[in-house]
């Protein structure tokens, strides 16, 4: 069917009685960047292992540009693939390192240099070429591990956590890197990460998985701003959830109050959770319309304020992001009495 | 692991075919002094340089067991120089080859074997003897004893070594001389008394004289030849010969079953026998296996046969598990105490 | 539906993938090497069993054979003698070496990299040295006999002396490096807590050095428990188990008995090896965060405290070698004092003179070659490579159980296991081959070990990227893990370069006429009585090994200059 990019269908696998991965089916097109986000233990590395030939599937089978590749070992499969301790060869120079996958691959002397120089180019370490990995930073080891992946041009770049060990400075810079890089080259890529961050700002598509299962598969946007799950809606981003009843197909009832509800949710009677984005809560001067709250702590995190309010009428407590202007339009205080507005197109419905 | 051990086995081959082509090579055990080895060699090559003969040197203890550990899948060609009792034991487990060599009939008749052909053939004999070093003796006030019963005397006490019988031939042919002499009771009566002076029992034979060579011990209960060879050598030492009777073993020859070079085992055999080897053998030996052939020998006593006790190997092979279990119990318990 | 789908797409129904034969053809190396272990292992101690439970002519007999040994009283006595000779030898041992660790870890004394040097100096000789020059030192004729009074060097005083000697460097390398991996914010909180010298010692160093003093603790008890040397020697009448065999086996020409007390002699050391096997997967599990590098402030008192203990311990060491040296120069002891070289010419003596030497060399040369690479290769496989479960498990059994198993038994479970006529390698018997053999075998695990845990320290993903690009698993070998690891490699070269120097007790039983050796040569020329001579290849054994010793330093400081650019240690 497609003919280009990976394919994987149906994939299993399991460690003794722990069931890591579980009827894994998934489309990645041929250029694009696909992150694999998910908590620790999720099974996102054992997949990326599986795609590379590291790991073999229980079942399931692994199609590659219309080829399968579900039973050839690693060495047949066509990939390059970049660990989060770079795996450097310590004894081999950065030029060395690089050109160790064309010498595998028999290129010519000649081509070996201009293939290594033009990518120590393009990472802007032309000049380290003589160097040793040991004696490079901790950035500068992981884009000479990108380019020793990238040298034999590869079909598939498989990144398992790659900036996971730099510090957050570095981290942000490498992840514009990457990206344009990836871009350039435009190379299939997959990066496997728990930040998701790192995988709203640098994928195509997010694939969030949990418990050996995929959640959720999507863009950046549509896992932040449609999560498909609870788990989604929880693990990326913050948020609010709220147990409430539905009074109607398009109505659900919170303590005293009642929501409109942006699409048709279920029967009647029935339950169901509602979320919301801390920055979606709207805060105001107590009013009818409003639901009273009680201000319980307030976090400065620079570009806003993040408000603990508790809600008497639903005895919870909710997470309001505030921007500092409106914070200071409102007066925000510690024991401060508000009233707040969940506004229905940022509601959120989950099956409770 | 496989690549060299394959090279080594080429390499081994390689090296017998060779060898094989040149002349023929003895394999041949013994337990003659380290020192004569060449020696002995070098006057059979006189008679025979096509046979080389090579030497596996041991004390009797280790080649006997290993003789008997190589039962299955023998490795010898010939014995040349071990005890009489250990080809004794040797023949009773059918290691043997019979063989009559030209001239053994010139031999005294206590040093063949009574098969017919022979099993085994004598050499020469050697005999126990107490080497006395007297340095030591004049630090400690000790007077040299004279006979086998002089050493109960307390004033040895810790003074004297002897083989372990379970570990030497030596120390086993010491104690079935006494048995034999003194008889069952008083033997063991006079080995009671003897422990009490005992410094050390060692593993080997030769050790007790070297001990007293070199003033570990001031007594060392021995055999002849090697109090003899320490003398020569400077050490302060005096030979004494016993008085009751002296334990003696005999040297033997034999062809070892299986043999892939008979007829050159056969002439060492028939060399073996031959007066120029009587001759040879008589230069450490007093008293050697061919009658009329030995002169007298330095640091020995003139006539030596006299002083031997008529040792019956036979009774002395038969009933050496339940001798040395005996001694064992005796003597092993107590130097636990110490 | 989806099941049919998914049953068309799947490749394993196939009869062997690329992938599956690929990992046959490793696993099918690992079967090679548990071959070998069959052969150079099992198999003998097969044989050494079976032999243990016939009569001497092969039929099978039960247990008589044991019922025999126990009910001779051999059991007992030789049984409570080694028990008691072993557990002195380790409390001594054992406190001393930690008593000289703490020194050489816990101070600032100036030359501690020489001392350190000079404690290690009794590995690399043979275990006899220390019982010939004891006998020099405290025997009859011994220059401190006076100091002893009446108790006599012949018997447990001399077995526990000479054992302490050479055992005392394997116990200190482990002290030293359970005791360099202290924590110095444990030594901090302590300053910080105001707690006294002695109760930061209690309460600190010593529960850090816990798992090392066990481990010493067991080493050393089975190295004397199994040690043949040293009470061979300077025993007296003192009978040990190891002697025992001896006595058996060369003695009494009754092997069936030498296999009983062989395997009386295994089970208490495989015991302790368990044990100990145990104690280190504790220690495993309790080590936490990462250590903050200790280093010793200058503190006269803790340096004068260093020195005190460090110098009786230093003093014996050099005493025993000094007059192993000085008495292999004397002419005629103790009645003629003039220095000779006659002691050196080997050839007038038992034992098989120089040519022994030789084939002390040919066989460490041999082992070293062969130990080494096969060793490494072996812990490549198991580490590096895809290997099924199962295969793995029993491979490291194989490659620990050597620790366990006594020289001599090893040895003798080889004559029985390789001189069967049905064995088709009986040709062995004898030669080199067997002998190198069972060197390697008998040092294996120590040389598995080190092999092992420097694998383990390098980048697990190294392999998953050489996959990626396309390099097999030989390249990466060749190019990467190689390189990487040639410190190790010397290291274990000169292990089993020494070790197979200085043997006796496996090699006792098997040595052929071609192929005396050194370390034996020095047995039997003190059995006969050549003491001097036996000193003087004591002291030739132990120079080589110090030329070894000399020849590895050169080349590891070589492979610094060499590759410190990569390994970045300014």
């Amino acid at each position: 069917m497609h003919a280009h990019g990976l394919s994987l269908a149906n994939i299993n696998k399991h460690f003794g009685h722990f069931h890591a991965l579980r009827d894994i089916d998934l489309q990645i097109n041929a250029g694009e960047l696909v992150c694999f986000l998910g908590p620790s233990g999720c099974g996102k590395t054992t997949l990326l292992r599986i795609i590379a030939g590291l790991e073999q599937q229980d079942r399931g089978s692994i199609t590659q540009n219309g080829r399968d590749i579900s039973a050839l070992p690693p060495r047949e499969r066509d990939f390059g693939i970049v660990f989060q301790s770079y795996a450097l060869f310590p004894n081999l120079s950065v030029f060395d390192n690089v050109a160790f996958g064309l010498r595998s691959l028999k290129w010519a002397k000649a081509a070996i240099k201009t293939r290594v120089m033009s990518l120590l180019d393009l990472i802007g370490l032309a000049d380290q070429a003589r160097k040793y990995p040991n004696q490079l930073s901790g950035g500068q080891q992981q884009r000479v591990a990108l380019a020793r992946a990238m040298a034999p041009e590869p079909g598939l770049l498989l990144l398992d956590e790659p900036l996971s060990a730099l510090d957050a400075r570095v981290r942000q810079h490498l992840r514009r890197e990457i990206r344009s890089l990836q871009q350039q080259l435009g190379v299939t890529t997959i990066l496997v990460t728990h930040d998701q961050e790192e995988a709203l700002t640098m994928a195509d598509r997010v694939v969030v998985m949990n418990h050996g299962v995929i959640e959720q598969v999507g863009s950046p946007l549509e896992i932040y701003q449609q999560p498909a799950s609870a788990f989604v809606a929880d693990f990326v981003g913050a948020m609010n959830f709220v147990d409430s009843t539905l009074t109607s197909t398009q109505q659900a009832q919170v303590g005293e109050q009642l929501f409109n509800l942006p699409s048709p949710a279920g029967q009647q009677g029935s339950a169901l959770r509602l979320a919301i984005r801390p920055e979606e809560v709207e805060l105001c001067s107590r009013s009818g319309d409003s639901l009273p709250v009680v201000v319980e702590q307030l976090d400065f995190l620079g570009t806003y304020i993040r408000s603990h309010v508790h809600v008497p009428s639903l005895n919870q407590r909710l997470i309001v992001d505030i921007d500092p202007r409106s914070a200071r339009a409102l007066n925000l205080a510690l024991g401060q009495h508000l009233g707040m507005r969940l506004p229905a197109n940022a509601l959120r419905c989950f099956a409770a | 692991m496989r690549k060299p051990l394959k090279h080594w086995l080429a390499l081994s081959g390689t090296l017998l075919a060779l060898s094989a082509q040149a002349n023929t090579e003895l394999t041949v055990y013994t337990a003659l002094e380290a020192e004569d080895l060449k020696k002995y060699a070098e006057r059979f090559n006189q008679a025979h340089p096509d046979i080389s003969i090579k030497w596996v040197r041991d004390s009797t203890g280790i080649i006997t067991a290993r003789l008997l550990a190589e039962k299955d899948n023998p490795r010898a060609d010939a014995v040349w120089g071990l005890a009489g009792t250990s080809l004794m034991l040797l023949q009773k487990e059918g290691l043997l080859q019979g063989y009559a060599p030209k001239g053994v009939e010139a031999l005294a008749p206590l040093y063949r074997d009574s098969q017919n052909p022979p099993q085994w053939v004598g050499m020469d004999a050697w005999m126990a003897a107490i080497c006395f070093n007297t340095v030591e003796a004049k630090k400690h006030n000790l007077t040299p004893p004279q006979s086998w019963q002089d050493l109960t005397k307390p004033e040895y006490q810790n003074h004297i070594v002897m083989p372990h019988p379970a570990s030497s031939g030596t120390g086993y042919l010491d104690v079935s001389a006494w048995l034999q002499t003194f008889g069952q009771d008083k033997g063991w009566a006079y080995m009671d008394g003897l422990h009490q002076n005992i410094k050390s029992y060692t593993h080997s034979g030769s050790k007790p004289c070297k001990m007293a060579a070199s003033g570990e011990a001031a007594i060392g209960i021995s055999f002849a030849f090697r109090g003899a060879r320490e003398k020569e050598n400077g050490a302060p030492l005096e030979l004494i010969f016993p008085q009751e009777g002296l334990g003696w073993e005999m040297e033997a020859a034999a062809i070892i079953k299986g043999s892939k070079h008979s007829a050159a085992a056969q002439t060492l055999m028939d060399w073996v026998v031959s007066k120029p080897a009587n001759e040879l053998y008589n230069e450490g030996y007093a008293i050697v296996a061919m009658p009329g052939v030995a002169k007298p020998v330095k640091y020995f006593p003139a006539e030596p046969e006299k002083l031997l006790i008529k040792n019956d190997f036979a009774w002395a092979a038969q009933n050496r598990d339940s001798i040395l279990t005996q001694w064992q119990s005796r003597y092993e318990g107590k130097a636990e105490a110490q | 539906m989806k099941l049919t789908a998914t049953a068309a797409h799947a490749p394993f129904t196939l009869p062997l993938s690329a992938r599956q034969r690929e990992k046959l053809f490793w696993a099918l190396l690992m079967l090679l090497a548990l071959a070998a272990f069959a052969l150079l292992l099992l198999g003998p101690l097969y044989s050494l069993l079976s032999k243990s439970v016939a009569d001497g002519s092969g039929q099978f007999v039960g247990l008589a054979n044991f019922n025999a040994y126990l009910a001779g009283g051999g059991i007992q006595r030789g049984l409570s003698h080694s028990l008691w000779i072993a557990s002195s030898s380790m409390l001594i041992v054992v406190s001393l070496a930690f008593a000289c660790a703490w020194a050489l870890t816990r101070t600032r004394l100036p030359l501690r990299g020489v001392i350190k040097a000079l404690l290690m100096l009794p590995i690399l000789a043979p275990s006899l040295l220390p019982a010939l020059s004891l006998i020099y030192l405290f025997g009859e004729q011994g220059i401190f006999k006076s100091w002893l009074g009446d108790t006599s060097i012949y018997g447990p005083l001399g077995i526990v002396l000479g054992s302490c000697f050479w055992t005392f460097p394997h116990a200190l390398m482990i002290l030293l490096t359970a005791m360099s991996h202290a924590d110095a914010r444990h030594y901090e909180a302590a300053d910080v807590l105001r707690a006294s010298a002695w109760r930061t010692f209690f309460t600190v160093t010593l529960p850090n050095a816990r798992y090392g003093l066990v481990s010493a603790a067991f080493v050393v008890f089975i190295l004397v428990f199994t040690d043949f040397g040293v009470p061979k020697v300077i025993g007296g009448n003192y009978e040990v188990l190891a002697t025992d065999i001896y006595k058996q086996v060369i003695g009494q020409q009754k092997f069936e008995m030498g296999a009983v007390i062989s395997v009386l002699l295994l089970l208490p050391a495989l015991l302790a090896f368990v044990a100990d096997r145990w104690v280190q997967r504790r220690q495993a599990a309790s080590v936490t965060a990462r250590a903050v590098p200790y280093s010793p402030k200058t503190n006269r008192r803790r340096d004068l405290t260093g020195a005190l203990l460090l110098s009786p311990v230093l003093g014996f060491i050099l005493l025993v070698v000094g007059m192993a040296i000085y008495a292999s120069l004397v002419r005629y002891w103790p009645y003629n004092l003039d220095l000779t070289l006659r002691n050196y010419e080997f050839g007038r003596m038992d034992g098989g003179g120089w040519s022994a030497y030789a084939n002390s060399l040919t066989l460490a040369s041999l082992t070293l070659l062969v130990g080494t690479s096969v060793v490494f290769f072996n812990a490549w496989l198991s580490e590096r490579t895809p290997q099924p479960k199962p295969l793995l498990a029993l491979f490291q059994l194989c490659s620990l159980l050597p620790l366990a198993v006594p020289g001599l038994t090893l040895g003798l479970a080889y004559i029985f296991f390789f001189n069967h006529p049905a064995n088709p390698l009986n040709g062995l018997y004898g030669g080199m081959a067997i002998l190198v053999m069972c060197t390697v075998a008998h040092f294996y695990s120590v040389a598995h070990l080190t092999a092992l845990t420097s694998l383990k320290q390098l980048d697990q993903e190294f392999e998953a990227v050489g996959q990626s690009l396309r390099a097999s698993r030989w390249r990466m070998l060749r190019q990467v893990t190689l390189p990487l690891s040639a410190p190790t490699l010397l290291d274990i070269a000169l292990y089993l370069f020494v070790n197979a120097m200085t043997t006796v007790s496996a090699v006792i039983f098997l040595y052929g006429p071609d192929t005396a050796l050194a370390a034996v040569a020095v047995l039997n020329m003190d059995e006969a009585g050549d003491t001097a001579p036996a000193a003087a290849m004591a002291v030739t054994i132990m120079a080589t090994c110090l030329l070894a010793k000399g020849v590895h330093c050169l080349l590891s400081l070589w492979l610094t200059r060499h590759t410190q650019h990569w390994r970045g240690r300014a």
